[in-house]
């Protein structure tokens, strides 16, 4: 189980790392990726394909941190890669997630201090204008006041 | 900076509130009541009850997140909201009822006094006096957490602390600024706000306060969520203190 890929598995190989390479670079020109994030994915598939062309890439690059099973030094750099790929992907979503929050905070406040100007425009209006904002429910009958 | 009415006082006690419709307008009633001439602040955290027509009715500003941010993030809108507004002095308690106007009036008279930076309601040190009622006695689940956390935050600290996830604080400018920029914990932001603080050179110490029972509601923390909550406290408490040390600067120093 030592010897390298056979020629039928690094036809798929290469098939595969070629195939996700393009959806990658499809998902760019359509704007579902954009291109900073894609860097990461495109630097990844170009080093699969080398790995899959070049078949003495894998031996070498296994010899070289000491792994004699070539298909379990490319099932580990995979493994590896995947990994590399998840943390970016949560640490992207985190900063999303603060970039997000800070932007609600932002609304709040910039909401009250519109309110507090023009008292007659009502959060049934700024739900309907923003859309974001949840219809306020029965404020009227659940508490006999008005929500303005 | 357009400003909100006339500020006659300088001291604003906020309450982040997610859906706490049938405790807010007591809440708010009561402050207004016991705290005349101090501005009282609803942030209402996404609410998809009547949480902020309630608050509204009952005479607080309201500021409404457009979605459920998570209590650090609700927090830190009042801490903004008091930065920009030029408040030197701020008490924060919970939207249930749990928090007794006396005991947001032992922290904030602290702050007043300059014993400190920031001062912490506890529900564990023995009370000044012995004629409120209620005690506060956690759950088992909870009881984990609060002894785990306790012990972490005091050998991280330096500093003994018995209460480290109490959601009654009263805070100065200093505080106020440090708060209001910076990084939250979306979930359980009391323990990295003591580290923070601590570490940060502000003065922190706590104030026996006795808690009521809950008017409505449940609360947030239920067993279920126990582990994460533990795991995420000890994350925090550690990235608070291997944080690098924040400048907070007012104009006076």
């Amino acid at each position: 189980m030592t010897g390298t890929l056979s020629l039928h598995a690094q036809i798929l190989a290469t098939a595969l790392a070629l195939g996700l390479l393009v959806l990658i670079l499809e998902m760019v020109r359509r704007q579902r990726i954009q291109e900073r994030y894609a860097v990461l994915w495109v630097g990844v598939l170009v080093f699969l394909l080398v790995l899959t062309v070049i078949p003495a890439a894998l031996p070498f690059l296994a010899h070289l941190v000491g792994i004699h099973n070539y298909t379990a030094a490319l099932l580990a750099a995979i493994s590896i890669i995947e990994l590399i790929l998840l943390v970016n992907l949560t640490s992207k979503s985190s900063m999303t997630d603060e970039q997000l929050i800070r932007v609600q905070q932002e609304i709040a406040l910039i909401r009250m201090q519109v309110d507090a100007e023009n008292p007659k425009l009502n959060h049934e209006t700024a739900s309907v204008q923003t859309g974001i904002i949840p219809p306020t429910r029965d404020a009227a009958s659940a508490d006999g006041t008005d929500p303005v | 900076m357009v400003t909100l009415g006339p500020h006659t006082s300088k001291t604003l006690i906020f309450i982040p509130a997610w859906n706490e419709e049938d405790a807010i307008t007591n809440v708010v009633h009561e402050l207004r009541q016991e705290f005349p001439g101090v501005d009282v602040l609803v942030i209402d955290d996404g609410s998809t009850d009547n949480t902020a027509e309630r608050a509204k009715a009952a005479g607080a500003l309201v500021a409404s997140h457009p979605s459920n941010l998570g209590i650090g993030p609700a927090r830190r809108t009042g801490y903004m909201f008091a930065a920009r507004e030029g408040y030197t002095r701020i008490a924060h308690c919970d939207a249930d009822g749990q928090h007794t106007p006396a005991g947001i009036r032992t922290v904030l008279a602290a702050i007043e006094k300059d014993e400190c930076d920031l001062a912490v309601g506890s529900r564990f040190l023995s009370p000044a006096s012995d004629d409120e009622p209620l005690v506060y006695v956690p759950s088992p689940m909870r009881n984990i957490g609060i002894i785990v956390f306790r012990r972490l935050v005091s050998s991280v600290t330096k500093q003994r602390f018995t209460d480290c996830t109490s959601g009654l604080y009263a805070a100065n400018l200093r505080v106020i600024l440090q708060f209001a920029n910076g990084p939250t914990n979306i979930d359980y932001p009391e323990l990295q706000n003591i580290v923070r603080t601590v570490r940060n050179g502000l003065r922190v110490r706590e104030y026996p306060t006795v808690m009521r029972e809950r008017i409505a509601g449940s609360s947030s923390i239920t067993p279920l969520k126990t582990f994460f909550y533990v795991f995420n406290g000890i994350v925090s408490i550690y990235a608070a203190a291997l944080r690098q040390r924040e400048e907070i600067r007012t104009i006076d120093g």
